[in-house]
């Protein structure tokens, strides 16, 4: 393996993990399942390294990697639900905030969750979401209007009350 | 001062969430990443096919285990009565077939049979797997371990004879498939429970139970007992849960009195789960 594509895939490692981590932690609500999603998704980045390395964006490519990994992962922790466990009750390590906006985002059609994430989160354009999720500009401004009423309602609504909001099922 | 926009509002929450984590550093390095085993470019290129590819996957998966874990995994069915249940939990020691007999249920009293080994739902048979990437949290054989077919011939035990000290053969509720159970001697009966209560944790609805000081010691024998293997909660004639034991961790831990039966239970279910545990002795 050449010695330069290590260096470089190193530097876009350190540049981007923060960066990618914190959207998978967004996305998941869960430090340890980010943690693995990110590096799945930088490990894609690296096994294909030499084209992506030729792309404008590695970062972007690896992004969507990552949010995509991030909503299969809600499947199948709606799939795993369906076994019982019984459990000593565990209190998340994260804050209640934190975990009511990933709630929130995650009871978002995937689409939706990652246009908002990506418009309001990261500061994109409605052109560049647009691109990102290859969809008119238009659904996208539809899908932000939509889903920040649902998000904004959810946590303004939990903030006057303790109770977390009831999921819809 | 102007009310915050939805946008405001949304924009600002998702910020500062993502500027909150955004030091966080990774455990593992670059070079311990592409030192990993694997082929590298093992896959084209193509996004839209890997993510069809996965979803397909991902949907088999579910659809798999959708059906195969019907039967460890039941809907409670709601209870109206508030008092005079009867709540115990209990090592759950095989799947069983359905009754085959002509005679009513539970008319007579029978000594059942042990359930074959085939069928024997130890730990070691349902090989908990904690290992798996992406905070799946485990696998499990489960699925694979088959019903004990030679309880075709045995009726359900009926309720008046599901006694804290003999092994039983329940039902579980309506709409749980066509297997029984056979559990053990209870570990745990509603005199152990102080208190039982619906509570929701990352959006699951789950039945939260508070032991009495002594229910705290016999649960941590039943469960340290059945760590990694299933325990059958019992509510008069029929096993309304079958949860797995702390599946997601690698060893025991005490549960300090205090349990949480999490699963696939809506509200209405756990909270008519938890009004009958409660109402129960």
């Amino acid at each position: 393996m050449d010695r330069r594509d290590e260096v470089a895939f190193d530097a876009f490692y350190s540049a981007s993990w923060g960066r990618l981590f914190s959207q998978a932690y967004v996305l998941t609500g869960d430090r340890e399942t980010a943690q693995d999603l990110t590096q799945e998704a930088l490990l894609r980045a690296w096994r294909r390294w030499d084209r992506i390395t030729g792309y404008e964006d590695p970062e972007g490519w690896t992004r969507r990697v990552l949010h995509n990994l991030c909503i299969e992962s809600w499947r199948r922790s709606r799939t795993r639900s369906a076994h019982r466990a019984v459990e000593a009750p565990t209190t998340p390590d994260i804050p209640v905030h934190h975990h009511q906006l990933a709630q929130a985002m995650r009871d978002l059609p995937g689409e939706q969750a990652r246009a908002l994430l990506l418009h309001d989160g990261l500061g994109m354009t409605v052109r560049e979401t647009a691109d990102e999720l290859a969809v008119p500009e238009g659904t996208v401004r539809s899908w932000l209007s939509r889903s920040r009423k649902v998000v904004a309602a959810r946590i303004t609504q939990s903030e006057q009350s303790e109770q977390p909001p009831v999921r819809r099922s | 001062m102007p009310e915050p926009t939805e946008e405001e509002i949304v924009r600002t929450a998702l910020q500062e969430m993502l500027g909150d984590v955004a030091t966080t550093r990774p455990s593992e390095s670059a070079a311990e990443l592409r030192a990993r085993p694997g082929r590298r470019r093992v896959r084209p290129p193509d996004t839209k096919l890997v993510v069809a590819l996965a979803a397909a996957l991902i949907l088999a998966v579910a659809l798999f285990t959708a059906g195969a874990l019907h039967r460890s995994s039941r809907q409670p069915t709601p209870v109206h009565r508030i008092g005079g249940d009867a709540f115990s939990m209990r090592p759950l020691l095989c799947f069983a077939a359905r009754y085959q007999g002509s005679a009513t249920d539970g008319t007579t009293a029978q000594v059942l049979p042990g359930c074959s080994s085939a069928s024997s739902l130890t730990a070691a048979a349902i090989g908990i797997d904690i290992s798996g990437s992406s905070g799946a949290g485990y696998s499990s054989n489960l699925a694979g371990i088959p019903a004990d077919d030679s309880f075709a011939a045995f009726p359900s035990t009926p309720a008046s004879l599901v006694l804290p000290t003999s092994t039983v053969l329940l039902n579980g509720t309506a709409g749980s498939g066509p297997d029984r159970y056979v559990l053990g001697p209870a570990g745990l009966t509603g005199g152990d429970v102080a208190s039982a209560s619906a509570r929701q944790v990352d959006g699951q609805w789950s039945v939260y139970l508070v032991l009495t000081p002594e229910g705290a010691t016999r649960w941590d024998f039943l469960a340290s007992q059945q760590f990694h293997a299933l325990i059958g909660v019992v509510l008069n004639d029929r096993v309304v849960s079958a949860p797995i034991t702390q599946p997601t961790q690698s060893s025991f831990t005490s549960f300090d009195g205090r349990l949480e039966i999490s699963g696939s239970f809506s509200h209405a279910q756990a909270t008519a789960a938890a009004s009958a545990i409660v109402g129960s002795k």
